[in-house]
Parts: C-alpha cells; sequence; structure tokens
C-alpha cells in the first residue's frame, strides 16, 4: 500500500462514526475492567480480614463474579483491539 | 347570547384584509412580521432536530453551577434566537428532574440576556446592510437541505431557511416603514413624558403577546425606529413592554406544564417584571447609563437603534445582577407557595406530553416513571409474602428478614395489581409508543418497554405466588413450611436490595451495580431447588408429598422468574442511560448458565473446605 492510500485508510477511519465509537467503547471498558480490578482487591482484602462464614461466603461469591465478569470484559478488549488493527 | 369562538380570529382577518387593501406599505410591514415570525418558528424546528442528543448534552454539562446556568441560558439564546426553545427544553428537563429549579432560574436569567442578542444584530447589523441579499441563498440552500433524508442535514436545512426568513421579514418591514415615511408620519402619535412611557410599555406588552414573540416586537421597534416613527424615549419603553409581555407567553405555555414548569414561569414572571419595573422607574438613570455607555461603545449620539439595543442588554443585566443573590429565596418562595398536588394512583408523576417533543428527556422521564411503578410492585410483592412494605424497606440486615411473618395476609392481590400497577403500565406504554424516537433513541426506547414488561411479569408471578405462599406457610408439614418460608425470606431479600439500588444505583465511577445485580442474579440460580437438587432429596426423603412437589416446583419456578425478571428492569432502569456504558454492562453480565457454572464451583469448593 502506498503512503497515500495508507493516510487515506487512516483518515477515512478518523472521519467514521463506527470507528470514533469504537475506540470510545475501548477505552471506556478500560477504565471499567481498572474499576474491577480495584473492587476485587478490595473484597480480597475485606475477605482475608472476615471471620464470619457466611461473610466470607458472600465476599468469596462477589469476587469469583467480578473475576468471571472480568474474563468476559478482557476477551471483549481482545476482540475490540483486533476489530481496530 | 354566545359569542362563536372564531369570532376575534374572523374580525382580526377582516380587518387586516382591508387594511391591506387601504394600505400597500402596511401590506409590506405586516407580510415583513409573518415572514420574520415563519422564520423563527423554522429556526425553533431546526434546533429540534439537534435536541436529541448535543443541546441535552451541553445542559447537562452546563449547569452544574449557578454562573454555568446563566452563560448557557445566555449562549444558547443568542445561537437559536429563540429563548423559547431555550424555556422549553429547560421545562422539559426539569420536569425530568435533570435539572433543579435553581439551575432552571439561572438558564431562564441567562435566556432573558441572551435575547437581546437579537436588538444588537438587527440595529449592529441588519439595518446596515442589505440583508435580503443573504436571505435568497440562505432559503435556496435551506430548502434543498431540508428535503434531505438525514436527521442532522435536514434540522441544519431549517435552520438555514429560518436565518433567511428572518432577515427577509426584517428587510420588509425596514422597507415598509421607509415607505410610509414619504406618506404618512408616524411619529405624530408620539406620547411625551409618564404617560407615553406608560402607553408604550403597554404597547409593547400587547404587541409582543399577539405575536407571542419579544424579539419580533424589538424587531419592530427598532425598525420604525430607524425609520423615525417611533422617538427614542416611546422606543425604550416599548422595549420594555416586550420584556413583560414575553412571560405571558410563558405562562401559556405553563398551564399545561406540571408544578415544575409552573414554578419556573412564575420565576420568569416575577424576573420580568421586577426588571422591567426597574427600569421604568429609574429610566432616567439608565439614559445616563447609555449614554455613558455609548460613548465608551464609540456609538454615535444619533444612532438611537444601537443605544435601544444597549438600553435593552443594560436592564436585563441590572435584572440579573438584583435577582441572582435572591435566587436561593426565590426558589423557597416558589416551592412553598406553589405545591404539587398529590398525584392520585393512576397519574403519572414524571410523564408529560409537553416532553415528547424532546426525546431524550420524555426516555428519562418513562425511566423515571419506572422506578416509581417498580416501588409500587415492591409494596404489592412485599405484601404478597407477608412483610409490612414500609418495614421491609427499613430492614437494616438481611437476617432480619429470615424471621417468620407475625401474620399472614391475604389481600385480594388481583385488586391490588389492577389498582396500583396496571393503569400505570399502561400509561408508560402508551406514552413510550407517542415518543418519536430514531437511530440510539430507538434502542433506549425498546429496552425500557422491555423492562416495563419485565417488571409487570414478575408482579403477576407474584400473584401467581400469593395462593400457596398463604396455604403453605400456615403448613403442618415443617419441611414445607420451611421451603416457603426460604422462598419468602429469598425473594425479601431481593426486594430489599434492589430498593436499596434503586435509591442509590451509584455513578459510573463505580463498579458496584453491576456486582450487585450480577450476585442477585447468582442468589437467583444459588436457590432455585429444581436445579439445585433440593426438591429431588425432599421427594425421595419422603418430606413432601407429590402435589405439595409439584406445588413447590412450580413456585420455585416464579420465585426464579421474579428474580431474572427484576435484576433486568433494574440493569435497564436504575441507572440513567448512556448507551455505551449499557452495552459494556450487558456484555460483562454473566448468562444464566455462566451463574449456574460458577454457582456449581462455589459449591464444589464450600464441600472441599468443609472435607
Amino acid at each position: 500500500m502506498s503512503k497515500t492510500t495508507k493516510l487515506l485508510t487512516k483518515l477515512g477511519r478518523f472521519l467514521s462514526r463506527d470507528f470514533r465509537e469504537q475506540v470510545e467503547k475501548r477505552n471506556k471498558l478500560r477504565k471499567m475492567l481498572a474499576r474491577m480490578r480495584e473492587q476485587q482487591r478490595k473484597l480480597e482484602s475485606e475477605l482475608a480480614e472476615e471471620y464470619d462464614p457466611a461473610m466470607q461466603a458472600e465476599l468469596r461469591k462477589k469476587i469469583h463474579l467480578l473475576q468471571e465478569q472480568r474474563r468476559k470484559g478482557l476477551d471483549l478488549l481482545k476482540t475490540l483491539r483486533q476489530s481496530h488493527h | 347570547m354566545r359569542i362563536p369562538p372564531q369570532l376575534p380570529l374572523v374580525l382580526a382577518l377582516s380587518f387586516l384584509g382591508y387594511a391591506f387593501w387601504a394600505s400597500p406599505t402596511l401590506t409590506e410591514i405586516a407580510a415583513g412580521i409573518a415572514i420574520f415570525l415563519f422564520g423563527m418558528m423554522a429556526l425553533e424546528q431546526g434546533f429540534k432536530a439537534f435536541t436529541g442528543g448535543a443541546l441535552e448534552k451541553l445542559l447537562k454539562a452546563s449547569t452544574d453551577r449557578l454562573w454555568k446556568s446563566l452563560a448557557f441560558g445566555a449562549i444558547a439564546t443568542t445561537l437559536t434566537q429563540s429563548s423559547s426553545l431555550v424555556s422549553v427544553i429547560t421545562i422539559s428537563f426539569l420536569s425530568a428532574g435533570l435539572l433543579g429549579l435553581a439551575q432552571g432560574i439561572g438558564v431562564i436569567f441567562g435566556a432573558n440576556l441572551g435575547t437581546t442578542s437579537g436588538a444588537w444584530l438587527v440595529a449592529g447589523f441588519g439595518l446596515k446592510v442589505n440583508i435580503s441579499a443573504y436571505a435568497m441563498p440562505l432559503i435556496t440552500f435551506g430548502v434543498i437541505l431540508i428535503f434531505n433524508k438525514s436527521r442532522s442535514l435536514k434540522g441544519l436545512g431549517y435552520v438555514l431557511a429560518g436565518i433567511g426568513f428572518l432577515f427577509l421579514g426584517i428587510h420588509y418591514m425596514k422597507e415598509g416603514f421607509e415607505a410610509y415615511q414619504d406618506s404618512i408620519d408616524l411619529s405624530q402619535f408620539a406620547v411625551a413624558g409618564l404617560a407615553g412611557l406608560l402607553i408604550y410599555t403597554a404597547l409593547g406588552m400587547i404587541a409582543t403577546v399577539v405575536m407571542q414573540s419579544s424579539h419580533a416586537t424589538l424587531v419592530l421597534t427598532i425598525t420604525a425606529l430607524a425609520a423615525g416613527h417611533v422617538t427614542y424615549e416611546n422606543a425604550l419603553a416599548l422595549s420594555i413592554g416586550a420584556n413583560v409581555g414575553t412571560t405571558i407567553t410563558a405562562l401559556i405555555g405553563a398551564v399545561s406544564a406540571n408544578i415544575e414548569g409552573r414554578r419556573l414561569a412564575a420565576a420568569h414572571l416575577i424576573f420580568n417584571v421586577v426588571t422591567g419595573l426597574i427600569a421604568l422607574v429609574f429610566i432616567q438613570v439608565f439614559l445616563a447609563a447609555v449614554e455613558v455607555g455609548a460613548q465608551w461603545l464609540g456609538i454615535r449620539d444619533d444612532n438611537h437603534t444601537l443605544k435601544l439595543a444597549l438600553f435593552h442588554s443594560l436592564f436585563n443585566l441590572t435584572g440579573i445582577v438584583i435577582m441572582v443573590p435572591l435566587i436561593s429565596r426565590l426558589v423557597d418562595l416558589l416551592e412553598t407557595r406553589m405545591k404539587p398536588k398529590p398525584v392520585s394512583l393512576d397519574q403519572p408523576k414524571y410523564l408529560n406530553a409537553n416532553m415528547l417533543e424532546m426525546p431524550g428527556a420524555a426516555l428519562e422521564a418513562t425511566r423515571l416513571e419506572l422506578i416509581r411503578l417498580f416501588r409500587r410492585a415492591f409494596g404489592l410483592m412485599a405484601q404478597v409474602l407477608s412483610y409490612e412494605p414500609g418495614q421491609l424497606r427499613r430492614v437494616t440486615g438481611p437476617e432480619q428478614l429470615d424471621q417468620p411473618p407475625d401474620r399472614i395476609r391475604n389481600d385480594d392481590v388481583d385488586a391490588l395489581y389492577h389498582r396500583k400497577i396496571k393503569p400505570l403500565h399502561g400509561l408508560i406504554v402508551d406514552y413510550l409508543a407517542r415518543v418519536p424516537v430514531e437511530g440510539q433513541r430507538a434502542q433506549q426506547l425498546v429496552m425500557l418497554r422491555i423492562a416495563s414488561q419485565d417488571l409487570v411479569e414478575a408482579v403477576k408471578d407474584a400473584k401467581h405466588l400469593n395462593k400457596n405462599m398463604v396455604r403453605y406457610l400456615n403448613s403442618a408439614n415443617p419441611w414445607l413450611r420451611g421451603e416457603y418460608l426460604a422462598l419468602r425470606s429469598n425473594l425479601g431479600r431481593l426486594l430489599w436490595r434492589l430498593d436499596q439500588l434503586a435509591a442509590d444505583p451509584g455513578t459510573d465511577e463505580d463498579a458496584d451495580i453491576e456486582l450487585e445485580l450480577g450476585s442477585l442474579a447468582c442468589d437467583a440460580e444459588e436457590h432455585d431447588i429444581v436445579s439445585n437438587g433440593r426438591l429431588d432429596e425432599l421427594i425421595r426423603e419422603g418430606r413432601i408429598s407429590p402435589e405439595q412437589a409439584t406445588s413447590l416446583m412450580n413456585d420455585s419456578a416464579y420465585a426464579y422468574r421474579i428474580a431474572k425478571n427484576l435484576v433486568a428492569m433494574a440493569r435497564a432502569t436504575f441507572r440513567p442511560f448512556e448507551r455505551i456504558e449499557h452495552e459494556l454492562r450487558r456484555d460483562v453480565a454473566l448468562d444464566p448458565a455462566e451463574l449456574r457454572e460458577l454457582v456449581r464451583a462455589e459449591s464444589a469448593e464450600s464441600e472441599a473446605d468443609a472435607r
């Protein structure tokens, strides 16, 4: 591909509404995943200090949920990155 | 004798018809006013095309501080040249609860200042340049774009055509008054002194009420002043009258608005009347200030049109300076004096027909109404579960929900459903069908419609659950009673948690809501006694009869569906709609199969721990 064609492709992508939305979605997803990671760490430290078995089970469930939600989020991020390139 | 309602219109048309026949010049002025008003309508129509996002986003972002509200009102009115459009958007946002009364008042005060920009444009530009030369290409380009399918281009077309018609209208008014100069001298009707001030203020008010536009009155005044048909002093009085008269339009609009809209219209009236009175009482001071300002701005002594524009801005600015420190008192006064009528059960609180013109605000109002419907459904379901709704809301910890009920309620749930849920649900469905949406908003509308259906399905399942709940919470079989007590406390916990989330759904910055909803969905999977093997265990051990087993199986399925539907409804309505955030939350949420897998892994882990 010549330089001009590459430049035109880039410009076309920049002007495309879908492309801009994809970039926005990726950035928001990245922030969301960071927040989830932070939340997970917080719950893990709460679990370490919790002695009540019922509360421990509740915290463990939430941690597993966050792990699964993050896994789905990371897969989505990978797909979005691939469609970008 | 009854006067036919069309009589005033027939009389006005007949009078105009005679006047046009008698004076071609008057025809030109009247046509100028008509074209100008048509231009304003087109401009408003055009800007409405952009209210699906840009204007609303801007309004949301620019009203967190008072100075921002004022600036938004002034800038938006200057750009759109329509204070009524800005007022309509503000009232819609206020009614949808997106804006507080103080911020709304700020926007309206700002809009009053913004509307003075029209006088500057006409006096400074419209009279000096032959603006009809710009009008023709603007109208042509505008009309071509109006035929376009794209909503934005169509909107742009209306804006261009609107500006074109405004210019053309001003041109005809100017021409008309200039032609009059050679035939009749209207300035002979000039009245000096206090009488002139009061008469022309009243005339300005009447003209504004008739034309429904202070902008049109001002342009008419400026063109008449430029042609020497009104004196400078009388023109000042006309502009004061126009400022007061414009509130009549807002008051008429507020008659059909809700309490928030009426309070805002009252604030508008108070502001404009106070400002008008100040201008009338201190007119000499203002005249002196205008002279000083004119010198400072380099306005010539005989340029009365620009001086009128300066006077108009100056007295509105004075009004803002005086009234802004009093906004909080004004809010208190309006809130204590103007009380909302108690909303009856079958009346919506947030839905308003006026808001249908602003799809964004209309959908947000529907979301709030759905949350209101959820609170009613909460009450009904609490009764089905033999909880007192008020007590269920005040529970401080989930363990309190495990207590058996003091008394088992046996309310007529079907009657409650028909009284509390069905009418409001019907109104929501009807309202949604009338919101004009396209593109991304259509997605939001479908989502809200599904959420309303999910909520009603949950209520209907609760109705089905009611009969056996009453019967088996009293059962002599402790195993069966225990299962129904568990069903009750599981659903009670779900309702209690959802009620808390509805009151405080968190912000974009925390991941809590999706985690909480995921956790509730996970609990529903865990409690499903058909898939967790508990039902088989009870049958195998002969704890319950086959007939009781089928009842329990059905009721457990109802409870599962209630939880699933309520969680889906909460996901769609508890947070304000933001498309990308919503898509992401939906993408990371676990589906039932994934949740079941998680529950299985959890129970295997706890069993291993126990060993």
